[in-house]
C-alpha cells in the first residue's frame, strides 16, 4: 500500500527533525515533574496507585494545555510539504500522498495518546499496583485533601471517580483524546492548504486555548461555561461532560463531535485536493 | 568615507529599518490586543463584579493582571509576535541575503536582536499603559485602597508613589517580554519553523520549572531556588528583602540572560553562514 509507504517517509523524517525530538524530550520532562509527586502522596498515605491517573490529567486543563501544545508542535507542518515530498506526489499522485498523510496523523494521534497514558503512570512505578479499580490514592485525593503540598497540582474530581468502572472511563478519555487529536490534525492540514501557510497553526492553538476559559471561570459559570461546546480540550474533561442538567455536552458528544468534524474534513480534503496548489517547502 | 563607516553608516539604517518594521506594524498592534485582552481575562473576575474592581484599586487591579495565575505563561506567546519570527520569513523570502550584501551578516543579526528587544519591551509599555488608560476612563482610583496588600513592590505605591510603582512594572514586564521574544528569535536560528520559534518561549517556561523542580532537591537554599524560579522572574515576585534589592536582581538576571541569548544568536548565524 502506497499510504503506508508514506506514512513510513514521515516517521523516517523524525530521525533528522530536531523539532520532533525536542518535543518528546519536553512531553517526557513535563509529564515527570506534573505526576511524580502522586508517589510520596501514595506513600505518605501508605496506599498504591493504580494506572488510572490519565483522566484526571485531562480534567485540568492549563496542565494540560503544554501537552496539546507540544502535539500542535509536531504536526505544525502538515500536511508536511517537504522537497522529498515532491517526489513522492509525482509518483503517487496528490490523492494517495494526502490519504497517507491523513494515515500518518490517525498513528501520531493514537501514538501520542499511548505515550501521554504510558507516562501518566510510568512516573510512580514504584508506587503502581494493577488494579481494576480507582485505588485509594485516587478515592483520597478526590475526597479534597490538597495533593499539592506532595507536588500533585491535578484536579481529581469524586465527579469522575463517582458509580464509575475506571477501565471504561479511561478507554473513554483516550479515545477521545485520539479523535480530538486527528480532528485538529486535519484542521491544521486543511488551514494549512486552503488558506496563508501557518494560519492552520494559528486556528489549532486558539482552538485549544480556548479551554482556558471555562477553567478560569469556574466560580461565574454563566454563559461563559458554554464555551466548553466549542473548546475540542474540554471535550477530554470527564468533569465538565455528562452535565445536561446544565446545558453542557453529554459524554456521547466527545466522541461524535470530533469523529464526525474529521471525516467530513478529511473527506472534502481528499475529494479538493485535486484543486488545492501543493507547493513543497524548503526541509 | 571608508570602509568601516560605510558598515557603520548602513547598520544605522538597518536598524531604523528593523525598528520601523518592527513597531509601526500590524503584528505590533495584534501584539498590543492580545496583551491587553490577556490582562483584561486576568481580571475578569473584578470586572465581572465591578464594584470591586472600583474598590480594589488600580494597584491591585494592575499586580492581578500581570500575575497571569493560569494564563500566565500565554504572554511569553504574545511578546514573539511583533518581530520574533521576522528572521525566518526573511530568510524564506531572499531578504537575508540582499541584507547581507550590504550591511554584513553580523550587523543584520546585531540589527535583528536589537529590534526584536526593543519592540517586545515597548509592547509590554505601551500595553500596560493603555491598561491604565482604560482604568481612568472607567475611574478606577490609582491608589492602593487596602493598605495590608503593601507589601512586596505595592509598598511603593504607599511609601513614595503610584508612579514608581508602574514604573518597576512596567521594567519587569518589559525585560520578561524582551527576553521571551529573544529566545523565540534564537530558537528560529536552531529550527527552521516559525510555530516552533512562537511557542518556543511557552515551551521552555514549563521546561524551565520542570527542570528546576527536579534540582530543587540538589539546591542548598531554599532562596536560591525562589532567585531562578520562572514563575518568581516572570509573573509572581521574587522578594529579596527589600524592593530595590529585588528589583535589580530580576532586571539584572533577565538582561544577562537576554544579552547570552543575543549573543548566541548573532555566533550561531555567523558561523552557520562561513560554513
Amino acid at each position: 500500500m502506497k499510504e503506508t509507504k508514506i506514512v513510513g517517509i514521515n516517521f523516517r523524517q523524525w530521525i533528522i527533525s530536531p523539532k520532533n525530538l525536542a518535543a518528546l524530550l519536553c512531553l517526557t520532562l513535563y509529564t515527570y515533574d506534573q505526576l511524580h509527586g502522586m508517589t510520596s502522596f501514595a506513600r505518605a498515605f501508605d496506599c498504591k496507585v493504580t494506572p488510572w491517573l490519565l483522566p484526571f490529567f485531562l480534567c485540568t486543563a492549563h496542565r494540560f494545555l503544554p501537552v496539546m501544545l507540544l502535539f500542535l508542535l509536531l504536526i505544525s507542518d502538515a500536511p508536511f510539504r517537504t522537497r522529498q515530498q515532491a517526489f513522492v506526489i509525482l509518483r503517487t499522485g496528490k490523492r494517495v500522498w494526502l490519504r497517507g498523510q491523513l494515515l500518518y496523523l490517525l498513528l501520531v494521534s493514537i501514538g501520542y495518546t499511548a505515550l501521554t497514558w504510558l507516562f501518566s503512570w510510568l512516573w510512580y512505578l514504584p508506587e503502581l499496583t494493577w488494579e481494576a479499580a480507582w485505588g485509594n490514592s485516587m478515592r483520597t485525593a478526590s475526597q479534597g485533601i490538597d495533593s499539592a503540598i506532595f507536588g500533585v497540582y491535578l484536579n481529581f474530581p469524586y465527579r469522575v471517580i463517582k458509580n464509575s468502572n475506571p477501565m471504561i472511563v479511561s478507554l473513554w478519555c483516550c479515545a477521545v483524546m485520539i479523535l480530538v487529536l486527528y480532528m485538529l490534525g486535519a484542521i491544521m492540514t486543511a488551514c494549512n492548504l486552503w488558506l496563508k501557510k501557518g494560519m492552520g497553526a494559528v486556528i489549532t492553538s486558539a482552538l485549544v486555548g480556548i479551554s482556558l476559559i471555562p477553567e478560569f471561570f469556574t466560580i461565574d459559570p454563566g454563559v461563559i461555561k458554554m464555551t466548553i461546546w466549542i473548546s475540542p480540550v474540554s471535550w477530554m474533561d470527564r468533569a465538565l461532560m455528562g452535565n445536561s442538567s446544565q446545558n453542557l455536552p453529554p459524554y456521547a458528544f466527545g466522541i461524535w463531535m470530533p469523529a464526525l468534524i474529521g471525516m467530513i474534513l478529511s473527506a472534502i480534503l481528499i475529494l479538493t485536493i485535486g484543486k488545492c496548489s501543493v507547493e513543497t517547502d524548503k526541509e | 568615507m571608508n570602509h568601516l563607516q560605510k558598515r557603520r553608516s548602513s547598520f544605522r539604517d538597518v536598524l531604523l529599518l528593523d525598528l520601523r518594521r518592527s513597531v509601526c506594524s500590524i503584528r505590533f498592534l495584534v501584539g498590543i490586543t492580545s496583551m491587553l485582552v490577556w490582562m483584561i481575562v486576568n481580571i475578569g473576575y473584578e470586572f465581572l463584579h465591578f464594584d470591586n474592581a472600583l474598590e480594589s484599586g488600580a494597584v491591585y487591579l494592575l499586580r492581578r493582571a500581570l500575575d497571569g495565575s493560569n494564563m500566565g505563561p500565554v504572554l511569553l506567546v504574545i511578546a514573539a509576535i511583533p518581530y520574533a519570527t521576522t528572521f525566518l520569513s526573511e530568510e524564506e523570502c531572499g531578504f537575508r541575503m540582499e541584507m547581507e550584501k550590504r550591511t554584513g551578516i553580523y550587523w543584520y543579526c546585531v540589527s535583528k536582536v536589537i529590534a526584536t528587544v526593543l519592540s517586545a519591551f515597548l509592547l509590554a509599555a505601551v500595553s500596560i499603559l493603555l491598561f491604565l488608560g482604560l482604568l481612568t476612563l472607567l475611574h478606577v482610583p490609582h491608589v492602593l485602597q487596602n493598605e495590608s496588600m503593601a507589601i512586596y513592590y505595592e509598598e511603593l505605591s504607599v511609601t513614595r508613589s503610584v508612579g514608581w510603582y508602574y514604573g518597576v512594572k512596567i521594567i519587569l514586564t518589559g525585560s520578561v517580554c524582551s527576553l521571551s521574544a529573544m529566545f523565540a528569535l534564537f530558537i528560529s536560528s536552531c529550527i527552521p519553523n516559525a510555530y516552533a520559534s512562537m511557542l518556543s518561549p511557552m515551551i521552555g517556561y514549563y521546561l524551565w520549572n520542570s527542570v528546576l523542580n527536579l534540582l530543587c532537591p540538589l539546591l542548598p537554599v531554599s532562596i536560591i531556588w525562589q532567585m531562578i524560579s520562572p514563575l518568581n522572574l516572570f509573573f509572581a515576585q521574587v522578594w529579596l528583602g527589600s524592593s530595590l534589592l529585588s528589583f535589580l536582581w530580576t532586571t539584572l538576571f533577565l538582561t544577562l540572560l537576554t544579552a547570552f541569548l543575543g549573543i548566541r544568536f548573532v555566533k550561531r548565524v555567523c558561523m552557520g553562514v562561513a560554513k
